[in-house]
């Protein structure tokens, strides 16, 4: 599902990753692991399509990522509690990405669905900026699974999250077995429900 | 130096079909309109002072009007008097600023909260993007346009009584949508470089100047007035005095189309070049 070849991205002289290699199979789930600092965030990123990679090359479903066709397949959450619309709903957050990426009849179902898989029912009305970080982190958690992508890149899910909420973003992960997941992580528990690791070395 | 240190999963490469469905384009553009419709930050109270501002904007040149008179000779474009001729230009002024100010501002404020990197993440096509982007500027800054002038027609003593209004809609709306180009053009800038409510005030200020919109472009010095006569803000504003004035207007309506035809498109591709030099950059999220 995602290929990564000797991949690296630099910010003017200082290397953040280098020859980095990766394939994440159909239904996998990769704990990316290291230091504040050490990349990981840089590294969704460039597998979003949001910063280029500096070298190298990655594919999302034999489509370079960044493209429409990765993009389609990508679902995104960096920074879960950042990059709401703060004067809108949970479900209207939801909502507009479901509207940009289903057809229209299939867009209240889906909303629904995460809605309840996530239990967001309580505050859904409620405008976002009025909401705490793990409310948020769930609202970003919903709207980055909404669409059934079949790559899900997660930074940091849990941080915000307190136990019960993590049970149910992996409970959602869990029912979606071909989905494959990149999660960006400090915790030991995330660590243990990922069946490979990759740890990046921050740079001195 | 980072490495991975741990190896990972074997290589498997499956591409699942892209071809399930999808939102179309359109749909795309309503659901983004939809997001500013529903965010009511944005036209409620800033709506209201904001038309406060331009009416009180256009009493000052009201009096200014009755204070100064133009010499005698000077060609004030069909209107028949000053205050008709620098009503228009107030008018389509803040159509312009709407178009241009609030787009890039939009655009600064989605850089900072990070949903424009978000909506760069998601499978949207950037034509899609910019229209849906610029679609709330452009229905705010024809509802301003539209306000001024039935304030100015009914309070303030604009002439109508020859008003062509189907040539008054035309020019509106063509004209909003060709200056839609220049905001997005700015906002592209904006997405690339930064400081781009420098650079739309800049815009502003500059486009004013040279359409005519408080003196008679006859008035500038030099080749300007020829050479003014391709930018679409004079365009349009020639063309709303005229349908003001009950003159010809279709000319004028018809270079403000083939502006917008070619302008549309060429501030997509620089804002789909500009999402290109800022995702090489690491600067879709700006701080």
């Amino acid at each position: 599902m995602l290929t990564i070849r000797r991949a690296q991205r630099r910010f003017g002289r200082r290397v953040i990753f280098t020859d980095l290699d990766l394939d994440v199979p159909v239904g996998a789930r990769v704990f990316l692991g290291g230091n504040n600092g050490s990349g990981k965030t840089t590294l969704l990123r460039c597998l979003s399509g949001t910063l280029t990679l500096s070298a190298g090359q990655a594919t999302v479903g034999g489509h370079p990522v960044g493209s429409l066709p990765a993009r389609r397949l990508t679902g995104v959450c960096l920074t879960p509690e950042q990059g709401l619309y703060e004067q809108l709903s949970a479900r209207e957050n939801v909502t507009l990405v479901a509207r940009l990426r289903l057809p229209r009849r299939a867009v209240r179902a889906a909303v629904a669905r995460v809605e309840a898989e996530l239990d967001l029912a309580g505050y859904a009305t409620v405008p976002v900026q009025r909401c705490s970080a793990g409310m948020r982190a769930r609202v970003s958690i919903a709207r980055a699974l909404v669409a059934e992508p079949t790559l899900l890149l997660l930074d940091e899910p849990g941080r915000s999250l307190d136990e019960t909420s993590r049970l149910l973003l992996w409970q959602a992960l869990d029912r979606r077995p071909e989905l494959s997941c990149v999660i960006a992580s400090h915790l030991a528990d995330d660590r243990d429900r990922c069946q490979s690791a990759l740890t990046l070395t921050a740079t001195r | 130096m980072t490495t991975p240190t741990t190896p990972t999963a074997s290589a498997a490469t499956t591409s699942r079909p892209v071809g399930r469905p999808a939102a179309s384009p359109v749909a795309m553009i309503l659901a983004l309109v939809r997001r500013d419709l529903g965010d009511p930050r944005q036209f409620r109270l800033p709506l209201l002072l904001d038309l406060t501002f331009g009416v009180v904007n256009l009493v000052v040149f009201l009096f200014i009007s009755r204070v100064l008179t133009p010499s005698s000779g000077t060609d004030l474009a069909h209107s028949p008097s000053y205050f008709d001729f620098v009503a228009v230009g107030i008018t389509f002024l803040l159509v312009l600023q709407a178009a241009t100010t609030q787009l890039t501002g939009r655009v600064i404020r989605e850089q900072r909260s990070g949903t424009l990197e978000l909506l760069a993440a998601q499978p949207v096509p950037v034509t899609a993007l910019t229209i849906g982007t610029a679609g709330y500027p452009f229905l705010f800054a024809l509802l301003r346009s539209c306000v001024y002038l039935t304030i100015l027609g009914t309070v303030l003593g604009l002439h109508t009584g020859r008003a062509d209004w189907w040539g008054v809609a035309v020019l509106l709306i063509a004209g909003t949508a060709s200056v839609l180009g220049i905001g997005i053009t700015l906002a592209a800038f904006t997405v690339a470089v930064g400081h781009g409510d420098a650079a739309a005030r800049l815009a502003v200020v500059g486009l004013t100047f040279v359409s005519g919109t408080y003196f008679p472009v006859s008035e500038l010095p030099g080749p300007l007035p020829e050479l003014t006569a391709v930018l679409p803000s004079r365009i349009a504003l020639d063309g709303l005095r005229a349908a003001l004035a009950g003159g010809d207007w279709a000319w004028s309506a018809g270079a403000l189309l083939g502006a917008t035809a070619l302008l549309l498109p060429l501030s997509s591709w620089a804002f789909a070049g500009a999402l290109r030099v800022a995702a090489g950059r690491g600067a879709l999220k700006r701080d």
